[in-house]
């Protein structure tokens, strides 16, 4: 990954965590909302790119606004349509996609004609932020629960079962998490990147 | 709903559910923005009720007698994103320009703050009727106020104390918006 990119991932994670954090109740909600937020944002940037020769400097925020909305309307209405489940927890929130920050960003850059890649590059940013929301959702079910991939599998973890810690289930667990999981994902990129530079 | 009850929803959204800290919505801006003081958050919380004002007098009459009567729910997300951005558009050119303009504020960050479209989407799932609304608007306002001078003033005190590296930006501000909905979550 390019250093640019490196440096401007935790601030990305961040704006678009309004939508997820509130989908990390558990690892399969977590994971739905992040397959969203690939769909959607793979989905947007590749039509932004498509079409980028009709959207002017004037109208490109209110293109990109209906094209984000439109897919995540689309998402939210297969969800509500195939993973009821799923949808019960996450339903409003993937309709907040429309406006993340993340996902508005990077679609909106789809339209610059220097920007090369694009579309990939939305691919691997949503994957990142997929498998970031996922680690959150599954250390909140975990410890909140006592329980793993709960509404397929449902494997438990006995030692968590026994002791729940029921604040990760709640808002303040979700920030918390979220918290301490940007605070490792900045370290582990820092290392990286540092690693990177000494060869 | 009685007197009484919609005072019990506006006290709700300032504090027990308060939609930035136990519906996390528009926490990314109050972090972005806290730099500014009590003053600028007053003005920007004014300025997103009166938005959400605009848009819930649309939204309401739009969602009961077009949208559910005909079956276009599918189209309720796009629907409000408009209806926001034509308030946003109403209240710039009727407002701002003629008799506020200290209120002006960049209007893409306004269409793209998750509070005026969580607040817009949360009202319709919990089924408020159309002054409820108005109650529950309010009350977001106020609330966004309320977390955005709270986090403004901590983060004052936290850039000028050494925090770990790893934990400097978002994870910090992070932690400080557990510990505030933790207040929160003790009145509920």
């Amino acid at each position: 990954m390019e250093e640019k990119y490196r440096k401007i991932l935790v601030e990305v994670i961040f704006l678009g965590l309004t939508p997820a954090l509130a989908a990390t109740i558990n690892s399969i909600s977590a994971i739905s909302m992040g397959v969203g937020i690939i769909f959607i944002m793979v989905m947007s940037t590749l039509t932004m790119r498509l079409f980028r020769s009709f959207v002017t400097e004037e109208n490109k925020y209110f293109v990109t606004l209906v094209v984000t909305t439109l897919f995540a309307s689309i998402f939210q209405m297969v969800t509500e349509a195939y993973f009821l489940d799923a949808y019960k927890n996450i339903g409003v929130y993937i309709a907040l996609c429309s406006v993340n920050m993340m996902l508005f960003a990077v679609s909106n850059g789809a339209t610059k004609k220097e920007e090369k890649g694009i579309v990939v590059k939305a691919f691997l940013f949503s994957l990142a932020f997929c498998v970031i929301i996922f680690i959150v959702g599954s250390i909140r079910e975990i410890m909140g629960v006592g329980t793993f991939l709960g509404q397929v599998k449902d494997i438990p973890v006995k030692f968590f079962a026994d002791n729940k810690v029921l604040i990760l289930q709640k808002a303040p667990g979700a920030f918390m998490v979220g918290s301490i999981v940007t605070a490792l994902v900045a370290f582990v990129l820092k290392k990286t990147g540092k690693n990177k530079e000494a060869k | 709903m009685s007197f009484s009850e919609m005072l019990a929803v506006l006290i709700g959204c300032v504090f027990v559910n308060n939609y930035v800290l136990v519906r996390f919505v528009g926490f990314e801006h109050i972090a972005n923005d806290s730099k500014k003081n009590a003053k600028y958050n007053a003005k920007v919380s004014l300025l997103f009720t009166l938005i959400l004002v605009i848009a819930t007098t649309i939204t309401f009459p739009l969602d009961k007698w077009v949208l559910i009567p005909n079956g276009f729910e599918w189209a309720r997300n796009l629907v409000y994103v408009l209806v926001i951005a034509l308030s946003v558009f109403l209240v710039e050119t009727l407002i701002m320009k003629r008799t506020a303009e200290w209120l002006k504020y960049d209007s893409i960050n306004v269409v793209l703050n998750s509070v005026v479209l969580g607040t817009l989407l949360f009202n319709q799932s919990y089924n408020y009727d159309w002054l409820t609304s108005y109650f529950a608007v309010i009350g977001t306002g106020i609330g966004y106020f309320l977390v955005a001078t709270i986090v403004s003033g901590l983060r004052k005190r936290i850039d000028m104390k050494a925090v770990p590296e790893s934990f400097r930006g978002v994870p910090i501000y992070l932690a400080t918006l557990t510990i505030l909905s933790l207040a929160v979550y003790a009145f509920a």
